[in-house]
């Protein structure tokens, strides 16, 4: 069968956490149906102080994938709507774990991004979606850009988490449909150090070599050499952890 | 690995160190001379405060400038006040900084701590404004008052309002500190909310000078979410509790 949609992710402990002994807070999860008719990638961020974040960030990244999948249709119809329902589920989710563990909804605090894809008919569609810092970056004609900026409030050690008071005012939600070989990569703050210049928000090179990777290499090749160069590269250049996920749309080879 | 595989620095980006600004807001008023007139005779303090305190702002300096990580993000300006104020250092890289001597102002008296903290604004918002414009990532300021007096007018009372707002917004962090019997503790609490001010122990300036060192160095290692408590223990050494 054709290779339809290609996922890959990685995510390494950042020094901060390293030397503190406190586990790895960024998860990314990856997922493609054995049809290859539908994939999903999902990247969330702990925040530093709470006890459980990485547990939060597991949640909502394990979870957002079939939220989204189940109801896909009637998010894609209707984006507004489908914050707050998207919000709601991923609430309810959290709230299971804090009733079973007791312990505060806070202590889950996470970022989260994520992209979802769905062949319907020959086409395929996607829903995005963006919860505090971080990088949504979408490929498409050859070429990466931004779809979806950090939200940092107004400091570097700041910004909104799924489980803040504000969150649907900063949750940004996008949908739209690939022309061609189009992709997705998300990246956590710790790796938009390396991949994003805050002062003219642009992207660094390396964005499109990793879209080329998934052209040349297996998937599970993919994301072995994404953790690789998180480790020994990208993580010298900044204290937290580090995380990335791709979904990429291969071309039909004649 | 083949060599195809790994990321060149080259495709990568190099972004400008985050930075935190930390304005010192000292009072220099004829006060910090530590002489004390009783009529015919005048006793001095020995040392002289305002030489106790150029002593542990020279320590706060230094330690940050041997601190790795905090020297290529702390800035630090230095705003003195008596009845005026004055910007002694505007904020900078530290790497080449020339550590001010602080001087007491005996042409004019009084304690203007109200026009010294709007001053401090001033600065504190012209920096941030630059480090928007540069693209450069920056983490919540911090603002040091230091007072051996009362205000001798009311410039305190609106700038107060506008210092509590930007704590409460979660903007500023503030340590207000009472140097001497002298200082007014109400007023020094008017500017801080969610912290009570504190009595320096004597002059044991580089004691807290060397506990703000210790407290801003994990600043630019934190992370999205990360609570940076304070020594508290360390607090003891410097305050009379």
């Amino acid at each position: 069968m054709h290779t339809k949609f290609k996922i890959a992710g990685a995510a390494v402990i950042g020094r901060n956490h390293e030397s503190k002994g406190i586990p790895l807070q960024d998860k990314v999860f990856s997922f493609r149906s054995k049809n290859q008719k539908e994939a999903i990638i999902a990247l969330a961020d702990g925040a530093g102080s709470c006890a459980y974040s990485h547990i939060g960030a597991e949640i909502v990244t394990s979870k957002i994938g079939n939220i989204i999948l189940n109801n896909f249709e009637d998010i894609f119809k209707d984006l507004d709507w489908a914050k707050s329902f998207i919000y709601e589920k991923l609430l309810k989710f959290l709230q299971e774990y804090t009733l079973s563990k007791n312990v505060n909804l806070n202590e889950l605090a996470s970022t989260l991004l994520f992209s979802v894809v769905k062949e319907k008919k020959k086409e395929v569609e996607y829903i995005a979606g963006h919860i505090g810092d971080g990088i949504i970056i979408k490929y498409e004609d050859g070429n990466v850009k931004i779809l979806s900026y950090p939200d940092n409030y107004e400091f570097s050690n700041y910004t909104f988490f799924v489980t803040s008071n504000d969150t649907l005012e900063h949750f940004r939600i996008y949908r739209g449909k690939f022309v061609s070989d189009e992709g997705f990569i998300l990246i956590s703050d710790g790796t938009a150090k390396s991949l994003y210049k805050k002062t003219d928000k642009s992207l660094a090179p390396a964005c499109n070599l990793i879209f080329k990777w998934c052209d040349s290499y297996r998937q599970n090749t993919v994301s072995k050499v994404l953790k690789s160069n998180l480790q020994n590269i990208f993580r010298l250049n900044t204290f937290d952890d580090c995380s990335i996920a791709i979904l990429k749309r291969m071309k039909k080879r004649i | 690995m083949n060599d195809n595989l790994i990321i060149k620095q080259k495709d990568l980006i190099e972004n400008p160190t985050p930075r935190v600004a930390v304005c010192l807001v000292l009072d220099c008023s004829p006060s910090m001379s530590g002489e004390v007139n009783y009529g015919s005779i005048i006793q001095q303090t020995n040392p002289r405060p305002i030489n106790a305190l150029n002593e542990g702002v020279r320590c706060f300096f230094a330690a940050v400038k041997e601190d790795e990580i905090a020297k290529y993000s702390v800035e630090i300006a230095v705003v003195s006040f008596s009845g005026k104020a004055k910007i002694v250092l505007d904020f900078q890289s530290i790497e080449n900084v020339d550590i001010p001597t602080l001087e007491l102002d005996m042409e004019h008296g009084g304690t203007s701590i109200g026009t010294a903290v709007k001053l401090t604004l001033e600065l504190l918002n012209k920096r941030k404004n630059e480090y928007k414009e540069a693209g450069v990532d920056y983490y919540q300021p911090w603002l040091v008052l230091m007072t051996d007096g009362q205000p001798t007018d009311d410039t305190h009372k609106d700038v107060s309002k506008t210092v509590r707002e930007l704590i409460n917004t979660e903007k500023l962090t503030i340590f207000p500190i009472a140097i001497g019997d002298g200082a007014d503790m109400e007023v020094l609490s008017m500017f801080s909310p969610k912290r009570t001010p504190l009595k320096l122990k004597g002059l044991k300036f580089n004691d807290f000078f060397e506990w703000l060192s210790q407290s801003i160095s994990p600043i630019p290692q934190s992370i999205p979410g990360e609570v940076i408590p304070l020594n508290k223990d360390g607090i003891k050494g410097w305050t009379e509790l």
